[in-house]
């Protein structure tokens, strides 16, 4: 997390004009307005301010944690890895927490009778947690989660009254209102009606780690380097005053004004990039969908940006999505795209000898290709006058004979690194 | 030794803009601080409306400048008219000698020399070119800029308080980053939702607006969608819904004028053919 010592400065004037107001969660959101600038950090943010205030506000906020569990049990559970529940749970006196929760649900006259797995998990989480391989944990979580679901839906009939004939409230058509993968957990919380947020639930909750991004080349970066891809032109509408002309054209008509126009310049670059979605790809997945929000950011900045996805190898067809549903044939392609088209291929051009060489080789059984790949390839780079590829494999594993090293002999081959980008890059204009 | 909370003026919200206390507290320590307020957030936060809000509680004027691709950053300082000069000096009826007469003020220069503190909103600064808030930095930082063509400075009277939204669709620059107040303004979660709906469609039965947030929320889960439903067309919907008098019964099974909250055709497509949403009312 980068604070410079200017935001640290202005950080330390707020605490001393006192702008926290000795409340925890005030300072939770003036550090990070004043620290943090990235959504990227706010995940490490919170890691932080948990690790450092976790053991002191707990124990005050307690009664406050438990109506918040109560009400939405999952929003603090679910955010948290496996060892930092524990913690959370070590930190609680386990036996007042159970008994809050057993009398608040007596209150709201339910009848409890969770499943094994539940009542084991209240009674002793730790003995429990520990037991389980991750895929069990996730398994109990599920059930937990239903059995609290149902608690929920229950709770609401009898309390609000809010159900309108009797209609489905959450969870419609078996969907998770707690959201897929991490995602912020909105759906249940509309039965809560008290929502004071203590600072360290507002950081238990994890909202941002889904922006967490620990890896070297950012966008940013990437934009900076395709932006060099520049072929600027005169075009368009006349709209910047031509000095030089205009004062030769003036001079020439003896004085009398004579103004000349001109178009200002405008980017006339064409991009062509054709991504390789197979499934070795998957290491490199979050570089080279970088690669292609950078490029498709700049989209306004070329005057043309098209992108098309291949599996391994590029056969006789082209797809227009990472589902490989929509297709355009390779042969079109190359008709409808002019030769002054840059071609950038990212791929890790790793695959079998016989997916390059061989007829049929392609790896999708149905997709039968008549003609081998490293012919297309080859017809691709004939066609284009400049093209590239970029390959996320680290340079040492370009083994001779391989099919990286088969492909380099046709495309200029470049590390998908800062400087490689940049190689690359030049090699395109 | 107790710090007393030294006195600034107080943005406290507006009535037509509902404010979360942090990011109240923030827009306070923005204004304190005498910092830019840098806001993002999706789409249908409310992030312009922030600026908005601001300015009619604090009672100053607003200057909103909307930033283009096109937009240069020297757009916003001032603009020599050289053309409009070199026609005058053909006909000799206006004073071309004095160059002033030819610099016109941007945004950034209006507020600068308003001659009351105003509140200067730089809408959608991500919209430029990625070197855009870079150009900025300075004139930001010292609130002044220099005009060449006839050396004068221009500095400001009041240093305007300065809103600046992104809808995070470039990386903006570090440099930038350091000198802002940052805030990132999260989804309303469905309780805070409520109370912007009222603040639209104050006199809306309960139940129906219930009833639209739950439908509400559950179309924001589905995957794969191009663009999620937000703030915005949640509100056209349930003006359009209260117009078209739909009753909670007829809301039950299918989400009437869906066209309304989807705006994409593919979305729309992927809804009605594929999860099998209806857009018909239903009847019972």
């Amino acid at each position: 997390m980068p604070v410079t010592l200017t935001e640290w400065l202005v950080f330390i004037e707020a605490l001393q004009r006192n702008f926290a107001a000795c409340n925890t969660k005030k300072f939770y959101y003036l550090a990070r307005a004043l620290l943090v600038k990235k959504i990227n950090y706010f995940d490490n943010f919170d890691e932080a301010f948990l690790e450092t205030f976790r053991d002191m506000e707990i124990p005050l906020d307690f009664q406050e944690a438990i109506e918040e569990w109560l009400q939405n049990p999952f929003e603090i559970l679910h955010f948290l890895t496996p060892e930092e529940r524990l913690r959370l749970l070590e930190n609680a006196n386990f036996e007042q927490f159970r008994k809050t929760l057993l009398e608040a649900l007596a209150n709201f006259k339910i009848p409890l009778e969770p499943s094994e797995a539940l009542k084991k998990w209240m009674q002793n989480p730790r003995e429990l947690l520990r037991m389980l391989t991750p895929a069990q944990r996730a398994a109990l979580e599920r059930l937990t989660l239903e059995e609290l679901r149902r608690l929920f839906e229950e709770r609401m009939k009898e309390q609000k009254e809010r159900h309108n004939g009797g209609n489905r409230w959450i969870g419609t058509g078996g969907t998770s209102p707690f959201g897929q993968g991490g995602e912020h957990p909105t759906g249940i919380s509309l039965a809560s009606r008290t929502r004071s947020h203590s600072a360290i639930q507002v950081a238990m909750r994890r909202h941002f780690r889904n922006y967490r991004s620990d890896i070297v080349l950012d966008i940013r970066q990437i934009q900076l380097a395709l932006k060099k891809l520049r072929n600027l032109k005169r075009v368009g509408l006349e709209e910047e005053l031509d000095i030089e002309e205009t004062i030769d054209k003036t001079c020439k008509n003896a004085g009398e004004l004579e103004i000349v126009m001109r178009p200002p310049k405008k980017n006339r670059a064409k991009v062509l990039l054709l991504m390789d979605a197979g499934g070795s790809m998957d290491p490199y997945y979050m570089l080279v969908n970088r690669v292609f929000s950078a490029a498709y950011q700049l989209n306004k900045t070329f005057k043309d940006f098209k992108y098309l996805y291949f599996h391994n190898c590029i056969y006789d067809r082209l797809y227009k999505n990472m589902a490989f549903r929509e297709s355009i044939a390779t042969q079109e392609v190359l008709r409808t795209y002019d030769k002054d088209y840059k071609l950038i291929i990212v791929g890790d051009a790793s695959m079998a000898h016989s997916e390059l060489f061989a007829r049929g080789g392609s790896i999708d059984y149905y997709n039968y290709n008549p003609t081998p790949g490293i012919i297309w390839l080859k017809r691709l780079k004939h066609h284009f006058e400049k093209s590239v590829w970029l390959n996320p494999v680290q340079p040492r594993y370009w083994y001779v004979n391989s099919t990286i090293w088969y492909i380099s002999k046709i495309f200029p081959m470049f590390y998908l690194s800062l400087d490689g980008l940049d190689e690359a890059i030049k090699k395109l204009i | 030794m107790r710090v007393v909370p030294e006195k600034f003026e107080v943005y406290n919200g507006t009535d037509d803009y509902i404010v979360s206390p942090e990011l109240k507290d923030i827009v306070n320590v923005a204004i304190a601080l005498e910092r830019p307020l840098l806001i993002r957030g999706e789409p249908g936060t409310g992030k312009t409306l922030l600026a908005h809000s601001i300015a009619k509680g604090l009672g100053k004027r607003l200057i909103v400048w909307n930033i283009k691709s096109t937009t240069k950053a020297k757009d916003g300082l001032y603009v020599y008219d050289t053309v409009q000069r070199l026609y005058d000096s053909r006909f000799g009826d206006k004073d071309v000698s004095n160059i002033k007469n030819y610099i016109r003020l941007g945004k950034l220069g209006e507020a600068f020399t308003s001659e009351t503190q105003v509140v200067l909103l730089i809408d959608e600064i991500d919209k430029a070119d990625i070197e855009f808030p870079n150009d900025l930095l300075n004139e930001l930082d010292e609130m002044s800029f220099y005009i060449y063509e006839t050396g004068e400075t221009i500095k400001a009277k009041h240093r305007p308080i300065v809103v600046i939204t992104s809808n995070a669709e470039k990386e903006l620059p570090d440099a930038f980053l350091r000198r802002c107040i940052f805030h990132y303004i999260e989804f309303p979660d469905p309780e805070l939702m409520e109370r912007i709906v009222y603040v639209h469609h104050p006199n809306v039965r309960k139940e129906l607006v219930w009833q639209c947030l739950e439908k509400f929320y559950e179309l924001r889960k589905v995957e794969y969608l191009r663009k999620k439903p937000s703030t915005s067309e949640l509100i056209d919907w349930i003006g359009v819904l209260i117009k078209a008098g739909i009753t909670e019964k007829e809301l039950a099974d299918g989400i009437p004028f869906l066209g309304t909250l989807i705006k994409k055709e593919q979305d729309y497509e992927l809804l009605t053919k594929e999860k099998g949403y209806s857009d018909e009312r239903s009847y019972y």
